[in-house]
């Protein structure tokens, strides 16, 4: 009967709590980007914000279990920050021009009218756009991001995706 | 979606150029003379933090109110831990380290800077360092500022004593908070009253 060396470590299915530094190389780039995004390209509160998910993500982390989605959770704690933030600029109101349709627009203005656009959806659809649309997460990190349902994160995308249609819908259909 | 709407929506949220590091605080301990030397440098080399009464979880809970993450790291205390060994020998006078003050209130600051003028082998007294602030009258706010050293030993809060050179206070309050003080003053050979 074979016996199994000694030196050999044991082969097991159980999976291993990366260290908090590890976490850090691994997703602080990401964390860093989805809150500069969050926080419409103010560099500073992402930065601020960035730095106390992780020092709220160090608290927690020894209550984590080790199969956890460390990136969705680390999103979910960045996202809730910024939906507390104080510092965050309040909901943008639409210009009054963009209320209207604008034939000759081009490419660059369409950019920022979009992205001027974005800025008044409710958060949530605010985030969950960027999610889906910008960075390309799948609905079940979406949900956890967000704190709610696979049906609901495909609500938010849905809603917000509606509304910039209905907004743009001259370049929507030339597009 | 239409691509359209993909793209502009891309570049209407680009990626930062690249991410700031973080607010972090390596930390390790050392043995001393004075017991467990527990010591923190952060990313960006300078000393945050060194107890000699913290436990580690309360060392770890003070790095995170000065806002660091802390990290377990030998290497970023490399000089850290040699000058003070050096120090507790007697074979150094003055520290060549820089030290990060930026998150003590500002008298607070300006009592460590004064208070890291006064030479190895020398003190000063809680008045003396108010005088030279400027509020004579404000020798117990000194007192209170050096009990918020982070960084003691390499800011020297132990050679500021209380009037007429007594031993005054050290480590908050501390049990042997004065054996302590005692104890660094006389491996500088400090003339005490």
């Amino acid at each position: 009967m074979p016996v199994a060396s000694a030196s050999r470590p044991e082969v097991t299915d159980a999976p291993v709590a990366p260290s908090f530094e590890s976490l850090i190389e691994l997703y602080q780039p990401a964390v860093y980007r989805f809150l500069y995004r969050l926080c419409l390209g103010n560099g500073h509160d992402a930065e601020d914000l960035c730095q106390e998910t992780f020092l709220r993500a160090f608290r927690a982390f020894g209550s984590l279990p080790p199969d956890a989605h460390h990136r969705a959770w680390l999103y979910r704690i960045a996202y809730n920050l910024f939906l507390n933030g104080r510092r965050r600029p309040p909901m943008a109101e639409l210009p009054e021009d963009l209320a209207g349709q604008q034939h000759d627009r081009d490419a660059a203005e369409l950019v920022g009218e979009i992205g001027q656009f974005v800025t008044t959806l409710p958060p949530k659809q605010r985030a969950a756009l960027i999610l889906r649309h910008v960075e390309g997460r799948e609905y079940c990190e979406i949900a956890g991001v967000l704190g709610c349902s696979e049906d609901a994160a495909r609500a938010n995308v849905f809603q917000a995706v509606k509304k910039i249609r209905a907004r743009f819908a001259k370049e929507y259909a030339d597009g | 979606m239409a691509d359209v709407f993909e793209e502009a929506l891309r570049e209407a949220f680009p990626a930062p150029p690249s991410a700031p590091p973080l607010r972090v605080a390596y930390w390790d301990e050392m043995d001393s003379p004075i017991g467990t030397l527990r010591l923190a440098t952060g990313e960006d080399g300078r000393v945050r933090l060194i107890s000699f009464w913290r436990s580690e979880g309360g060392f770890v809970d003070e790095l995170l109110s000065l806002g660091s993450i802390p990290i377990r790291d030998k290497r970023h205390n490399d000089a850290l831990k040699r000058q003070l060994d050096e120090f507790f020998e007697g074979r150094r006078r003055r520290f060549e380290l820089d030290v990060d003050l930026s998150r003590v209130a500002p008298f607070t600051r300006a009592v460590l800077e004064t208070t890291a003028r006064v030479p190895f082998g020398g003190w000063d007294t809680y008045g003396g360092i108010a005088a030279k602030l400027g509020v004579p009258r404000a020798a117990r706010a000194v007192g209170n500022a050096l009990g918020a050293n982070p960084v003691p030993i390499v800011v020297p809060c132990h050679r500021i004593l209380a009037a007429g050179g007594k031993i005054g206070g050290y480590a908050r309050g501390l049990s042997y908070g004065l054996d302590i003080k005692r104890k660094l003053l006389g491996i500088e050979g400090a003339a005490l009253v």
